[in-house]
């Protein structure tokens, strides 16, 4: 198993490669400069995108937000709705969002660009999230919990552990990700 | 200039100061690594655009088609 290296997994989702040979290229490269080149390699992707992004969000802006989910999660990637994400207006996100089957929602959430999405993942009302968030923990993806859970504010954070068991949730992460489990116990404490 | 070309050209061009003593090696082998996600980009988007104007309704694809050519 990879040890918990944020930075790292973000690059690999940006690229989609694998993390484990991500991690040899990234050896010797300091936290700050691996932060500051995950922001470079997603706004190039950005800059080359820009067009044909613009071009669905575009499609998905004319459509009735029941359409647009409809064509979202029956003709579109979930890695695909994943990029068009930090596009979208949190009004928009948030509609979107609340129309997804969980399953489909859950796999969006693995291909997200967390950071990038923050102020949509915060605006998402945490009873849309939580059935995702229940298949996430089912297959023990606490990478993608703890990605998104990183870009919450605290009252956010704490609503979405609520419906957590909290040792299970420790034993889970205590031993990969020690900053998530030190926030768990911060929201949730015994 | 080909797509690999145009993200080569985006991840050199305007390289954050801080980026600035970077390896220029390990640039380079981040966008070999891009290029074969750029391929999957390109088929990702060219087949969900397609799929997505066969899942909208009859009465509402042209306006589709018009917002995807603007």
């Amino acid at each position: 198993m990879s040890e918990e290296d944020p930075t790292r997994d973000r690059i690999a989702r940006l690229l989609n490669t694998d993390r484990d040979a991500l991690s040899q290229l990234l050896d010797g490269v300091d936290e700050d400069t691996r932060g500051a080149l995950a922001t470079h390699v997603a706004s190039s992707w950005e800059s080359r995108d820009e067009k044909t992004l613009k071009a669905v969000l575009s499609l998905l802006g004319v459509l009735p937000d029941v359409v647009s989910a409809k064509v979202a999660q029956k003709r579109m990637p979930p890695r695909f709705v994943a990029r068009i994400a930090p596009h979208l207006s949190e009004g928009s996100f948030v509609s979107l969002v609340g129309r997804l089957e969980p399953e489909f929602l859950a796999e969006v959430s693995v291909w997200l660009d967390h950071p990038r999405c923050r102020e949509v993942l915060r605006a998402i009302p945490q009873e849309h999230f939580l059935p995702a968030a229940r298949i996430l923990e089912g297959r023990g993806d606490w990478d993608t919990l703890a990605a998104v859970g990183r870009e919450l504010d605290e009252e956010t954070f704490a609503a979405s552990l609520a419906a957590f068991d909290r040792e299970a949730l420790l034993a889970d992460v205590e031993h990969r990700d020690p900053a998530y489990a030190e926030r768990v116990r911060a929201a949730l404490p015994a | 200039m080909s797509a690999q070309g145009e993200f080569e050209r985006a991840l050199r061009r305007a390289v954050p100061p801080e980026l600035q003593g970077l390896d220029d090696g390990l640039l380079e082998q981040l966008t070999v690594l891009a290029d074969a996600e750029r391929v999957r980009r390109d088929e990702e988007l060219r087949d969900s655009l397609t799929e997505a104007l066969k899942e909208i309704p009859l009465p509402l694809r042209g306006v589709a088609k018009r917002a995807v050519i603007r």
